[in-house]
């Protein structure tokens, strides 16, 4: 117990005494003061009625004793209780004046039993003495005589005086004593009577005697009943009485008013106890609403539970019984151990229970299995309650599920492992590159870094995870560490300030892109830059020169009589040559000058910043070299020369393709001046002006394209032999400039090849012709009248759009076969003879024709024709010119038609320009013949325009 | 509540509602102030002053006065007075055995037609049982008048070795271990046994002992042929002869003391030496001296005087004749007197019946 409480409960019981002792002493017993009031009234008027009795009595008034008697046993009970009455009444004072008058009263008692007595004596005698005296005086009478008579008169002197002799004052006792001496008298008197007289006058005498000294008795106890102190006590101590019952009034009144003080102090304490109360109560009210929320909260949140010192269950709270899926009476009084999951081994709740047993709190996370079988993982906090010695005899366990964070933790720690599994190194850096995370793999190569070149990561790495950061965009670098490439992938997180790095270790790739590199950029035969390298080596140093204004040379070599080597000892030994020789060439340039095979027999070799003459003298040191070289092979011997061609590459070199053009152009001019020779090109007026003009044509053919500006001609192909076989038109496509001029094809038509115009132009072509084809369809006309051969260019045979295009329109105009025949050049066709035979196959299954242009003017051969299907070949107006006057051109005329025919192929003959011509081409056995002698090129419109003028049936323009 | 302030006077500044409040409290406490003070003055008051209760002096008594049926003191006397009945005849009140009733038999006119009363073992004690019959009408008791109250007279019977030889705690005991005793005790007097009650249940049994109804109570009321000629005659003589004088009130005696032998000496004639009142005063004059017994239902009530060893009515008064008067009385005022006497008898009381 606590002082305060102690405290207040002595507090609480003085006052409870204090109260009781003034109710109590504020209390009056107003009934008992009454009584003893009345009683002392009674007292005193009993004791006056006492003493009147008596006086009466005295007097002879009172014949018998049963009220006196009544008074005096009444004053006795009355007077004897007086005392303890009164100090029962807090009166103790007066106990001394009613003890005394207890006493009194006892004094005087057997003094009123004696007056009685004497009283009772004389009124016996007074009763018996008239008979006895009546007696003797008759006896005396009849007797007579002087002597009895005056006897007579004195006995009845004598019997007047004693019933005169009442309650005598003391004056009259002197009288008694005469009349007792009279009496004397009278028994001595000398009279002689007889015996019988003598004992009448003996019995009066006795008698009369005995009632005078009763009476005398009487008298003196009548004096000792009037002693008036009884009286006078009985007055004052009522008297005192009434005063002291007023003191008590009075203090009564004190202690009421006292005790009415106190009340209404308490009862002021009361009300503001209970307003205070009513204050406490409210603030309760919602304190327990507020904890009644707040448990309902934790009972959401936390899993409570309590169990006894042998761990059985005692409390669960819902959200436990939630968790483990029992009901309240299955879990009141069960072990807490229904609840034990095998994930934890025995030394895990051993050290559990030890410490709790201890007295010690216990945390931990703890996995229970809920009645369905399901594991929880549950962060528990074990308290356990002590009592007064100290040993546990609760055990309070407090809950949260954290199972999702247990497996979110396990997930975290799954996935942590990527990275630490991961055998390239994976690392995260700081914004001021410091590492914050770093793999196994990461750390090996930090360490690598850190020894190898520690600087780099110092001033390197800051700077590409700061860029990756600003830019918010991943970084790569590439960096060679310890041997091996990496590749480093910095993919910023700017919202964390830090970069990912993923690096991968790349030097096999590296190295096997390298050897891809080499390959690609080198000749395999020689070992020496290849085409594709040169061009960019030569677009540098163009660059170079351009911008810079460093000149450089450029020497195209071209070998001379290798196709000896090869076609007399196989490509094995012309490898062989060009091998040996590229290492010599090799040899002769300076370290900053680089030697390509572009291909063939062919070399080039730039010169880096080299002025003309040296360039020159490098020329010439290379050329002799060639020359000077004897190749031996299985015994023979060869020399081979080579023709050089010198470009100077300056600041007006415009392109790759130009230069190279022009190498090549002084190259040819160099085997046109007797091989084995160094050419240096020179741009003269002439070639300046038309590649002006190509350069003009190059932008003039699209805008053409744009404002359709490009015109179709045709000319028609008639039979010779066979008047039945069906001619056709070719179609011939003419340029109008933007004055309306009609421009020839040779004037852009190289222009377009050059500039990669001519698929366009194909594309242009074919689209109008097919529109011509179905206007004339839509005329009504005899569409099998009406057959056209189109001109392909080389790059045109790969477009398998213009094919599928051709493919649908030919379906949609359902034209027969052979409507539509395509001239191929055979320099295209066999520039490109893969393609050109899938094309032409394609275009054949269509139903189209094929015909070969231009054939026997090219490198043409005739093995060619076994892979190409063509149906017609196109004999080269060259040799058609002159057939007539030279007789090379007809023999070559007739072979081509021989060959043709052999192979099922028919033959046109072109530039028919006389009748001569014409006949002689039908005696040689040519199929077709094309000129000016049959017909002059006319525009395609006005052929159609002519024909859908003309009657469907008429053969006007027709073939 | 962090608001709530503990101090009444801070929390009347702070708050309006507050003052409310103490408005609301002076309400109620002046109003219970003015309810519960007169009420405490009502309880607590003076009371009021007794007055003087003024009575005339009595009415001078006739010598002999008539017996009334007695009237009950209160509620419960009847009940009480069968109570002492049963406490009266019960012995083991008494570690003697001996009951009330063993020497005042209840079957008659409670004596014994025995010169002594017996003790326990049947000896003789030194006086004569005197009858209880209107016992209650006495002022003074035992053979020596020494006693005032009946109370008095039982404690003394009841702790006297030679009588019943008991004490309060014994009697009291034996009470409480009776269950019908305990059971009239918690009836009427709510459980308390003790001195007072047992006391008072006897005492209300011997009022009950009245014997109102007897010839000479009819003749006093009134009715002049209650007694025979003879009998009148001997109230005549009773009265002349001055019996009247101490046998007188209403149980003719009982009321005073008084010697035996005035003129005569009847301790030299044949009466047992007593020294009476004496005994118990010291005093000289009480030598002899006797409590005047009363003469109701004498007729029935032998043996006579202090000693029972007058059997006769008529030797009895002729005897008293001879002691207190000096005086031989003749044979016919003997025979009337004591026709007179007869003229006493009343039929025994209701409760003995």
């Amino acid at each position: 117990m606590k002082p305060g409480n102690i405290l207040q409960i002595t507090l609480a019981l003085g006052l409870a005494a204090l109260m009781s002792f003034l109710f109590l002493r504020s209390q009056l017993d107003h009934s008992a003061l009454t009584r003893a009031e009345s009683n002392l009234q009674q007292l005193r008027l009993d004791e006056l009625r006492l003493r009147r009795f008596v006086e009466l009595a005295a007097y002879g008034g009172v014949q018998n004793y049963d009220a006196l008697e009544r008074l005096a046993r009444r004053l006795q009970t009355g007077i004897s209780g007086l005392a303890d009455g009164l100090s029962g009444m807090g009166l103790g004072e007066l106990t001394g004046q009613a003890r005394n008058l207890e006493q009194l009263f006892e004094r005087r008692d057997p003094a009123l039993m004696d007056f009685e007595r004497s009283l009772a004596l004389q009124r016996v005698s007074d009763l018996y003495l008239p008979s006895l005296g009546d007696r003797l005086r008759g006896t005396l009478r009849r007797q007579g005589g002087e002597g009895p008579l005056a006897l007579f008169d004195r006995v009845s002197a004598l019997e007047r005086q004693i019933a005169r002799l009442g309650p005598l004052p003391d004056a009259q006792s002197q009288k008694a004593a005469r009349l007792i001496a009279r009496l004397a008298d009278l028994s001595l008197a000398p009279v002689t009577l007889g015996d019988q007289l003598q004992v009448l006058k003996n019995d009066f005498v006795r008698l009369a005697s005995t009632r005078i000294k009763a009476t005398v008795l009487a008298r003196k106890q009548l004096a000792v009943l009037r002693d008036p102190r009884l009286q006078r006590g009985l007055e004052s101590l009522h008297s005192d009485f009434l005063q002291q019952v007023s003191a008590l009034q009075a203090k009564a009144l004190g202690y009421r008013m006292a005790l009415f003080a106190l009340a209404m102090v308490l009862l002021l304490y009361l009300a503001w106890v209970f307003f205070s109360l009513q204050d406490a109560t409210a603030s309760l009210r919602s304190a327990i609403r507020d904890l009644n929320f707040h448990k309902f909260v934790a009972d959401e949140h936390a899993i409570v539970s309590a169990t006894d010192a042998q761990g059985r269950i005692t409390y669960t709270n819902d959200h436990f019984r939630r968790l483990t899926g029992y009901a309240e009476p299955d879990l009141i009084g069960q072990n807490h151990r229904i609840l034990k999951s095998d994930v934890h081994d025995p030394a895990f709740y051993e050290n559990l229970w030890n410490t709790i047993t201890s007295g010690q709190v216990w945390q931990g996370t703890i996995c229970n299995r809920a009645r369905d079988g399901s594991l929880h993982w549950l962060e528990t906090t074990i308290v356990p309650r002590l009592d007064a010695s100290g040993e546990p005899y609760e055990y309070l366990a407090i809950r949260t599920d954290v199972s999702d964070k247990v497996s979110a933790e396990r997930q975290v720690a799954w996935l942590a492992r990527i990275p630490e599994e991961n055998p390239e190194p994976v690392m995260r850096l700081d914004r001021k590159g410091r590492v914050l995370y770093a793999n196994e793999a990461a750390a090996g190569l930090l360490r690598e870094l850190q020894d190898a070149n520690q600087q780099w990561l110092q001033q390197h790495w800051p700077t590409g995870v700061i860029r990756a950061l600003e830019t918010r965009h991943s970084q790569e670098m590439e960096l060679l560490v310890a041997g091996r490439y990496y590749h480093f992938y910095l993919v910023p997180v700017p919202a964390e300030e830090y970069v990912n790095i993923y690096a991968h270790d790349v030097t096999e790739r590296r190295k096997a892109e390298l050897q891809l590199s080499h390959q690609a950029r080198h000749d395999a035969l020689t070992g020496l830059a290849n085409r594709h390298a040169f061009e960019a080596i030569l677009d540098d140093a163009i660059e170079l020169a351009r911008f810079e204004g460093q000149p450089s040379m450029l020497l195209y070599l071209d070998l001379d009589q290798f196709k000896v080597v090869n076609d007399t000892c196989g490509h094995v030994a012309g490898d062989e040559l060009l091998r040996q020789l590229g290492a010599r060439l090799a040899r002769q340039i300076r370290g900053n000058d680089e030697i390509a095979r572009l291909g063939g027999d062919e070399f080039a070799v730039l010169l880096r910043n080299c002025p003309l003459e040296a360039g020159m003298e490098i020329a010439e040191k290379l050329r002799s070299q060639v020359s000077e070289f004897q190749f031996a092979w299985e015994g023979k011997s060869f020399r081979v020369g080579v023709s050089i061609g010198v470009v100077e590459i300056r600041e007006d070199a415009t392109s790759r393709d130009e230069v190279m053009a022009a190498a090549d152009v002084a190259c040819y001019a160099a085997k046109d001046a007797g091989r084995n020779r160094i050419h240096l090109f020179h741009l003269d007026d002439n070639q300046a002006a038309q590649r002006r003009d190509e350069m003009h044509w190059a932008a003039r053919i699209p805008q053409a394209l744009v404002d359709d500006r490009f015109v179709l001609v045709v000319q028609a192909v008639v039979p010779l032999q066979d008047k039945g076989a069906r001619g056709h038109y070719e179609v011939l496509i003419r340029m109008r400039d933007e004055a309306g001029q009609l421009i020839p094809p040779g004037a852009f038509i190289p222009a377009a090849e050059r500039y990669d115009l001519m698929p366009a132009i194909d594309h242009w072509v074919v689209q109008r012709v097919f529109e011509a084809l179905a206007r004339l369809k839509d005329s009504g006309q005899d569409m099998a009248r009406w057959r056209f051969a189109v001109n392909l260019c080389g790059p045109s045979l790969g477009d398998v759009y213009l094919v599928e295009f051709i493919a649908e329109r030919l379906r949609e105009l359902e034209l027969p076969p052979g409507q539509l025949s395509f001239e191929v050049t055979e320099t295209a066709a066999v520039g490109n003879l893969s393609d050109a035979v899938e094309f032409i196959q394609r275009l054949k299954s269509l139903g189209c024709e094929i015909a070969l242009d231009d054939f026997g003017s090219g490198l043409s051969s005739f093995a060619y024709l076994k892979n190409l299907p063509v149906d017609f070949l196109k004999i080269d107006g060259a040799f058609v010119k002159d057939l007539l006057d030279d007789p090379i051109d007809a023999a070559m005329v007739e072979a081509i038609n021989q060959i043709g025919h052999v192979m099922k192929i028919r033959t046109i003959a072109e530039f028919v320009e006389n009748d001569e011509t014409f006949e002689r081409l039908r005696q040689i056995g040519v199929d077709f013949a094309q000129g000016y002698a049959i017909d002059r090129p006319r525009a395609l419109e006005e052929l159609v325009q002519a024909a859908q003028a003309m009657p469907a049936d008429g053969t006007a323009g027709g073939i | 509540m962090a608001d709530s302030n503990p101090h009444f006077l801070e929390a009347l500044r702070d708050r309006p509602r507050r003052l409310q409040r103490l408005a609301v409290l002076i309400v109620v406490f002046g109003a219970a102030a003015m309810l519960l003070y007169p009420l405490l003055g009502r309880v607590l008051q003076d009371p009021p002053h007794p007055e003087a209760v003024e009575e005339g002096l009595p009415p001078v008594d006739r010598a002999l006065l008539p017996v009334t049926t007695p009237v009950p003191r209160g509620p419960l006397w009847r009940e009480r007075a069968e109570l002492g009945k049963r406490l009266f005849s019960d012995p083991m009140l008494s570690p003697k055995g001996m009951a009330c009733s063993h020497c005042h038999a209840l079957d008659g006119y409670a004596t014994l037609d025995r010169p002594r009363s017996p003790d326990r073992l049947g000896q003789e004690t030194a006086r004569n049982i005197p009858s209880l019959l209107n016992v209650a009408l006495n002022s003074r008791f035992g053979w020596a008048g020494d006693l005032r109250t009946l109370a008095e007279q039982l404690d003394r019977v009841l702790r006297n070795p030679r009588h019943m030889a008991s004490s309060w705690e014994f009697a009291l005991a034996a009470i409480a271990a009776k269950p019908e005793h305990a059971a009239a005790f918690g009836q009427l007097y709510d459980g308390r046994i003790e001195q007072s009650t047992f006391t008072d249940a006897i005492v209300s049994f011997e009022e009950a002992l009245a014997t109102p109804g007897a010839p000479l109570d009819r003749y006093l009321a009134g009715e002049t042929g209650a007694l025979e000629p003879d009998a009148i005659q001997g109230f005549r003589k009773f009265r002349e002869y001055g019996c009247i004088a101490c046998h007188q009130g209403r149980n003719l005696g009982g009321n005073m003391t008084a010697r035996f032998g005035v003129l005569g000496n009847p301790f030299e004639d044949g009466f047992a030496e007593d020294p009476g009142l004496y005994a118990k005063t010291g005093r000289e004059g009480d030598r002899h001296v006797f409590r005047v017994p009363g003469l109701r239902n004498v007729a029935l009530t032998r043996p006579y005087f202090h000693d029972g060893s007058v059997s006769e009515l008529a030797e009895a008064v002729r005897k008293m004749g001879r002691y207190q008067l000096g005086q031989e009385l003749p044979r016919k005022d003997v025979a009337q007197i004591v026709a007179f006497l007869e003229a006493l008898t009343a039929p025994p009381p209701e409760i003995l019946r």
